[in-house]
């Protein structure tokens, strides 16, 4: 990931430097922002210019969060890896649309929420025909896989824990788990995700609760079945 | 003097929860939210067991794209850059001579070819 990014920061201060002479002033150090601001525009034109190097590192860059959070909303790696690129192709196709007045990442995850709940309602409609995944593993599945082998306590909770909140997560309604998804999985602001959702802060912030009481009470209730089953 | 309790409202809970979680609570707050976690009971596990589940979410680790994703990426949108530019290609061929040029011109050949093959 490092060396991508490397890459990235440097071809796209290359090109600030070739192709856009400052203007104003270079800014003080430590005015990050603004560094971050210069090279996201410097990377956009390129990007609209459909430059396939920038578009490479772009993609590189990206991918990894976006696969990331189409797996959590579809629960299901071949859909994820199927989404990530169309994606990333609706991306390329649609870069003349992008307003600078947000970032690229708060673009990108609007349009990745938008493709992963049309696929979710698509699949729902379908009665999802999908390869077995967690979201349609059942607490059976998942006793037997963790309590498998003899392995050492906190392993074996480790990786309990882990199954758990991926089969929470695919129990919680889709709202509630894009929001649960972005803030506490993806690490994003409550300023982003507004502008993803759409939704006021009030509403994201009490939409969360709800959705974070819930599956706070999905996963006690695996934990005691886990732990009668143990016993 | 004893401080006077009462019930935390549903929106109070709401967002005392989700500054807490966040460590988004002023000072004053979280001594006012640790007293209330200390008096009520219901509350504290109430809180102990959301924390516990933002904190396992928080600590899941990232699914890792799959090595053929981006290549997969770029040659679609390789493919369709060369459609694209193709397309253009043509479009800028066949515009190079308007319809209203060409089509005389067309009719002015085969007249010409006509007479030509008519003639003795």
């Amino acid at each position: 990931m490092a060396p991508v990014s490397d890459a990235l920061d440097m071809a796209v201060r290359m090109s600030a430097d070739s192709e856009n002479p400052p203007a104003s002033p270079p800014s003080a150090p430590g005015s990050s922002s603004t560094n971050i601001d210069i090279s996201e525009r410097v990377l956009v034109s390129k990007l609209r210019r459909r430059d396939p190097v920038a578009f490479e590192l772009f993609v590189r860059t990206h991918q990894d969060r976006v696969y990331d959070f189409c797996v959590r909303m579809v629960t299901d790696r071949e859909e994820a890896f199927d989404l990530t690129q169309e994606i990333f192709f609706a991306v390329h196709q649609n870069l003349e649309k992008f307003r600078a007045d947000s970032k690229l990442t708060t673009w990108i995850f609007r349009i990745a929420k938008n493709h992963c709940l049309n696929r979710l309602k698509y699949l729902k409609r379908r009665g999802r025909g999908r390869s077995e995944e967690f979201g349609e593993v059942n607490e059976l599945s998942i006793f037997n896989s963790v309590g498998a082998q003899a392995r050492p306590d906190d392993v074996l909770s480790a990786q309990a824990d882990r199954k758990f909140v991926h089969l929470a997560i695919a129990q919680l309604d889709e709202d509630q788990r894009v929001l649960v998804v972005l803030r506490d999985v993806e690490g994003l602001s409550y300023e982003e995700i507004m502008e993803i959702t759409e939704l006021a802060e009030g509403t994201v912030k009490s939409r969360l609760h709800r959705a974070r009481e819930k599956l706070a009470g999905i996963l006690a209730k695996l934990e005691s079945s886990f732990a009668d089953r143990r016993e | 003097m004893t401080a006077v309790r009462r019930e935390l409202s549903k929106s109070e809970v709401e967002l005392l929860f989700v500054e807490a979680v966040d460590g988004a609570l002023a000072d004053a707050d979280v001594a006012r939210f640790q007293e209330q976690l200390a008096s009520d009971s219901e509350l504290k596990a109430r809180y102990d067991s959301y924390q516990r589940a933002v904190n396992l979410l928080r600590a899941e680790p990232r699914q890792k794209a799959p090595d053929a994703l981006a290549s997969v990426i770029l040659r679609r949108t390789r493919r369709r850059r060369s459609v694209m530019q193709s397309l253009r290609l043509h479009e800028m061929h066949f515009n190079r001579v308007p319809a209203e040029v060409f089509i005389p011109l067309l009719l002015a050949a085969a007249v010409a070819l006509f007479l030509m093959t008519a003639s003795p």
